[in-house]
């Protein structure tokens, strides 16, 4: 009869699980925000002034997503 | 037209397939590891944290790999494009040892009776993550940004012994309890532990297929990586250009 270390197996698998999770998270969420920001300087450069509304919003028909291409 | 950061359509369909054989493979190699590979009968199921253990390392010491083969491929030709893949792949290869450092520390405490011990194995790996972690602070510690390629790729080169001693020491040292997995160990032939990865065709087959997708997935995220940092390229020569039109 093998020893029970089930739950010692579930913590190995659980922060595993978690790391994977949190470096993907760091991957989307800093594209996104280069994203957000190479759009915002694109206006800025465009009409040589700093948008007033949020870039993403008004920026978003022409832009498309850099990443997903 | 607004962001300019374009990437061809045909390398994006790859990156696509890639991403979603990778995330297929990783569903199959912990259904694997969970269900299909028997258990061990001395250390029950926390056995089954081997199969990430050795392939997280794996996908760790693969994207090393690549940060060697960039900087030297930096050196030669100074493209910048070589020393954003070296990044990248520093950027996923660390995560990847974490897995494998912290899942050992778990597999430990119930097989060793404790999380961590002064054993050679574990140090030199402690050791190795340390120089990688160093290698991100040393990045940012440069702010040119050709004299940062440079120092890093040969740094990123050096740093590699590490990863080799890591994987030699149970078999030089004979003062080790971590096991020889993979191949003998002429030196220590007491270090058991095989867990008849050669004789058992679930236990051979699991870590086979996990190796590879574990593989897989730092090429994919290393893939995503210098993406974005292509992009971040871009945030830079807007940012310059519109500070010299001031």
């Amino acid at each position: 009869m093998p020893p029970d270390t089930t739950n010692y197996m579930i913590l190995g698998y659980a922060v595993t699980v978690l790391i994977l999770a949190a470096l993907i998270l760091y991957l989307v969420i800093r594209a996104r925000n280069l994203r957000a920001e190479l759009r915002m300087l694109e206006t800025i450069e465009k009409e040589g002034q700093p948008p007033s509304e949020p870039v993403a919003r008004t920026n978003t028909s022409a832009s498309g997503d850099a990443l997903s291409r | 037209m607004g962001a300019q950061v374009e990437f061809p359509a045909n390398r994006t369909r790859i990156l696509q397939a890639l991403t979603v054989v990778t995330v297929l493979g990783m569903i199959l190699t912990f259904y694997l590891a969970l269900f299909y590979a028997g258990t061990d009968v001395e250390q029950g199921n926390v056995q089954r944290i081997f199969y990430v253990h050795v392939g997280a390392f794996t996908g760790g010491a693969t994207a090393f790999f690549i940060t060697v083969v960039a900087g030297i491929v930096y050196l030669v030709t100074r493209n910048r494009a070589w020393d954003h893949l070296a990044l990248a792949s520093v950027e996923v290869g660390l995560p990847l040892m974490t897995i494998t450092l912290i899942t050992g520390a778990v597999w430990a405490r119930p097989i060793w009776n404790t999380w961590w011990t002064g054993d050679p194995r574990l140090n030199s790996m402690a050791v190795m993550w340390l120089l990688y972690a160093a290698y991100l602070t040393l990045r940012s510690a440069l702010p040119n940004p050709d004299r940062r390629a440079r120092l890093a790729s040969v740094y990123g080169i050096l740093a590699f012994v590490s990863v080799i001693y890591v994987f030699i020491v149970i078999r030089v040292r004979t003062d080790t309890l971590h096991p020889v997995v993979i191949g003998p160990s002429p030196v220590n032939p007491s270090a058991k532990g095989e867990f008849e990865v050669r004789t058992d065709l679930h236990i051979g087959l699991t870590l086979g297929i996990g190796s590879i997708f574990w593989m897989l997935t730092a090429i994919t995220l290393m893939w995503y990586r210098l993406r974005m940092e292509s992009v971040a390229e871009r945030v830079e020569t807007l940012k310059m250009r519109l500070l010299s039109q001031q």
